[in-house]
């Protein structure tokens, strides 16, 4: 053990034994303060999360999807229309959709009808989603009958239920074989949702979408980087959003803080007269007052961020859902993927450590340096 | 052992409330003996300590501490001069509230940082001597007047230093404890240590253990 | 008859030695755990605080390897299916048609059922949900 860390350990001894005089206050001072770290961390790591998610999820969604509008707004894909889009260099694959909301009274919640491609549905099967399973407390073999917006009743059969896994993709899923789908919503024979178009280069994608623009004035093109681009700017928003209802809390406490740290009681300054007086130089009481501020931001910033971490990664962000879920009714149980930002990570621990450390420092400084003869004289 | 030659002290100079609280003092103060600066209040005692203790720098004049000139130097060269070589018993006690009387004896020793079991085996050393091991972990606050002192007097040796600076050291003391007080001088002053100390009280002055007594009034000697 | 016996008295014993240690044990664990509890008490608070704070860049730590932990778990299942059906949303705003697939509805949907009315959903704010009943 050296000389200069054994000095700091009775500095820190002495700037606790100091503390500890206060308890109820520095221990209500070291919550109030880790409160605020962990709401702060828990909305940056949730929101960071999100974003990634969406982002490594959306990655696999298709590079351009083609919507017909009519006076604005989407309308199906009339027969034929296919056919005009035509050979465009560099799409892989063109692929007409087939999918639709549908409203179900019973638990006053949207589900989302499609048809998979890929995946071969029976006539009167489908395959749901996990929430809405969880929702209408359906399992694999179970029996469900929506009365469709012509009135009729169309009972199906659960084939399966969705991967929990994929819950924040697929919870209001509902798959099921393109003939049911078209009698389940009277959709006109020939005609589509939207389409898909796979491009195997990147740098094409914004080629074909402009040629797509050419080829059919009355289409909009979606492209992928929109899509991921909506979303961050959507959870920036949102953390944006969380943050501004914040900064009044935040700034109540800096002013809390300001005033617990920066009110130097006669008693604190008649303290620092007696060091100086026992032989204390000014760094030395500079130093144990860093220690001060240092070690109570240091402590709320740990405890507020790992109380965060489990919070948003282990407990699924439970203070949060309100906020996010508004009124869905199939909200996704979801676990994010922990992960560490390491310029977030910075930035919260700059501006919730360094500043309480500096409103301690501060008004000491002025006292450190008075002369050690005041004692004496008072 | 400590020279001082024509030492001046002013307060608030420059300013129209200047004040001149030594007005050239010369002495020669000689190692292992105790010595009583006796005044009114407002003579200038508790000031010329402090000059001595290096709490304060001269504003004319020399101190000679073993030979060498401290009167100029900086801040840091005097704490630590203050440090080894003087310790510090306050009229108040100064003690500071709320730490127990080990760590309040232990303090002057943390910007040396010995090895912990070391110093704490001192400061329990000089608890024993002043008869307060079974207040060594009770809050200086609970403790009575004469223990109080008592603290602050082991306080003062912690560092182990030559010199024991005293001001009024009776002041808040009843004759019993003052009486104490003294006894513990007399141990110290045996032990070899110099010991300077400023009072008015008659009980202190006419104890047969002070070895020289300076009256001063106005700043000035005026009896030695 | 005879070997039983002495099986008899064996096994008692042997139950009679393990109680008696239990006992002990559980004895020595309290004084053990009152003198671990004195040991905390008389520790240097700086001892106390710094094994707090390396506790918590411990913690911190953790958390650092629990992600690269994760990070190298194999795909979950979502990726494959949003390949396979081509899904372009998350599905955490279910409240209408139009905040469901943000990606596809336009700058306008949520006014699209009538063009004079707000966007009234807590999803766009801060809100909490009214009761549905």
């Amino acid at each position: 053990m050296t000389d200069g860390f054994r000095r700091q350990r009775y500095l820190i001894d002495f700037s606790l034994a100091a503390m500890g005089r206060r308890k109820v206050r520095n221990l209500g001072l070291l919550a109030v303060y880790s409160l605020l770290v962990f709401v702060l961390a828990s909305v940056m790591l949730f929101t960071h999360g999100l974003r990634q998610e969406a982002k490594r999820v959306l990655a696999e969604s298709p590079e351009v999807i083609l919507q017909r509008l009519v006076a604005g707004r989407q309308d199906l894909i009339p027969p034929g229309y296919l056919e005009r889009i035509g050979r465009i260099r560099g799409v892989q694959k063109i692929q007409a959709r087939l999918w639709g909301y549908y409203y179900d009274p019973v638990v006053k919640a949207n589900y989302t009808f499609m048809v998979p491609e890929a995946r071969p549905l029976a006539a009167g099967e489908i395959v749901i989603g996990p929430a809405m399973a969880r929702e209408r407390g359906l399992v694999a073999g179970n029996l469900i009958s929506f009365r469709s917006y012509s009135g009729r009743l169309f009972t199906f059969k659960v084939a399966e239920v969705l991967p929990q896994a994929s819950e924040l993709m697929s919870a209001d899923l509902v798959l099921l074989g393109a003939g049911d789908f078209r009698a389940f919503f009277d959709f006109p024979a020939g005609h589509y949702t939207d389409i898909t178009l796979t491009v195997a280069n990147p740098l094409e994608v914004r080629n074909v979408a402009a040629k797509l623009a050419a080829a059919l004035p009355d289409a909009r093109p979606i492209l992928r980087e929109e899509v991921q681009r909506t979303y961050a700017a959507l959870f920036d928003w949102r953390e944006g959003m969380v943050l501004t209802v914040l900064s009044g809390a935040l700034l109540a406490f800096a002013i809390f803080a300001w005033d617990k740290a920066s009110g130097l009681s006669a008693e604190e300054r008649r303290e620092i007269g007696i060091l100086k007086a026992i032989g204390w130089e000014s760094g030395d009481v500079l130093r144990m007052k860093f220690w001060e501020g240092g070690l109570i931001s240091l402590a709320a910033f740990l405890l507020g961020y790992l109380a965060a971490w489990v919070h948003v990664f282990h407990l699924d962000g439970a203070l949060f859902r309100p906020v996010l879920q508004g009124w869905a009714v199939l909200y996704p149980h979801f676990r994010l993927t922990p992960e560490v930002d390491g310029l977030q990570l910075a930035t919260l621990f700059f501006f919730t450590v360094f500043p309480y450390t500096a409103a301690v420092l501060v008004p000491i400084w002025r006292a450190a340096i008075t002369d050690p003869d005041a004692v004496m004289r008072a | 052992m400590i020279e001082i030659v024509d030492l001046h002290k002013a307060f608030n100079q420059g300013r129209p409330n200047e004040y001149w609280a030594i007005q050239g003092i010369s002495l020669a103060l000689e190692r292992g003996q105790v010595t009583a600066f006796m005044g009114p209040s407002g003579s200038g005692k508790t000031t010329l300590l402090a000059l001595i203790g290096c709490l304060a720098r001269p504003t004319r004049g020399r101190i000679r501490l073993n030979g060498e000139d401290i009167s100029g130097l900086p801040e840091r060269f005097l704490t630590a001069l203050r440090r080894r070589h003087f310790g510090f018993v306050f009229q108040q006690f100064n003690l500071i509230k709320g730490l127990s009387a080990r760590d309040n004896v232990m303090l002057p020793a943390y910007p040396l940082a010995p090895p912990y079991r070391q110093l704490r085996a001192r400061a329990d050393a000089l608890l024993a001597q002043f008869a307060l091991t079974h207040r060594a972990d009770a809050q200086v606050e609970w403790l009575s007047g004469g223990e109080q002192q008592r603290v602050a007097i082991a306080r003062a040796l912690i560092n182990d230093p030559p010199i024991l600076v005293a001001d009024e050291p009776t002041a808040n003391l009843d004759t019993a404890l003052s009486r104490e007080f003294l006894a513990i001088l007399g141990e110290l002053s045996r032990a070899g240590r110099t010991v300077l100390l400023s009072s008015h009280d008659p009980l202190v002055l006419e104890s047969p253990l002070i070895n020289r007594r300076v009256a001063l009034r106005d700043g000035r000697v005026v009896a030695d | 008859m005879s070997l039983r016996c002495v099986l008899a008295s064996l096994l008692r014993r042997q139950r009679l030695g393990v109680r008696r240690l239990r006992q002990g044990l559980a004895s020595q664990g309290l004084a053990s755990r009152r003198l671990a509890s004195q040991r905390l008490a008389s520790q240097r608070p700086s001892t106390l605080a710094l094994a707090g704070l390396a506790l918590g860049l411990a913690g911190l730590c953790a958390t650092g390897i629990e992600a690269g932990v994760q990070e190298r778990q194999p795909d979950p299942p979502s990726p494959a299916l949003v390949r396979e059906l081509g899904l372009t949303d998350l599905a955490l705003f279910t409240e209408a048609r139009y905040t469901r697939h943000l990606a596809l509805a336009d700058g306008h949907a949520p006014f699209q059922d009538h063009p004079m009315s707000f966007d009234h959903f807590p999803s766009a704010s801060l809100v909490a949900p009214p009761r549905h009943d």
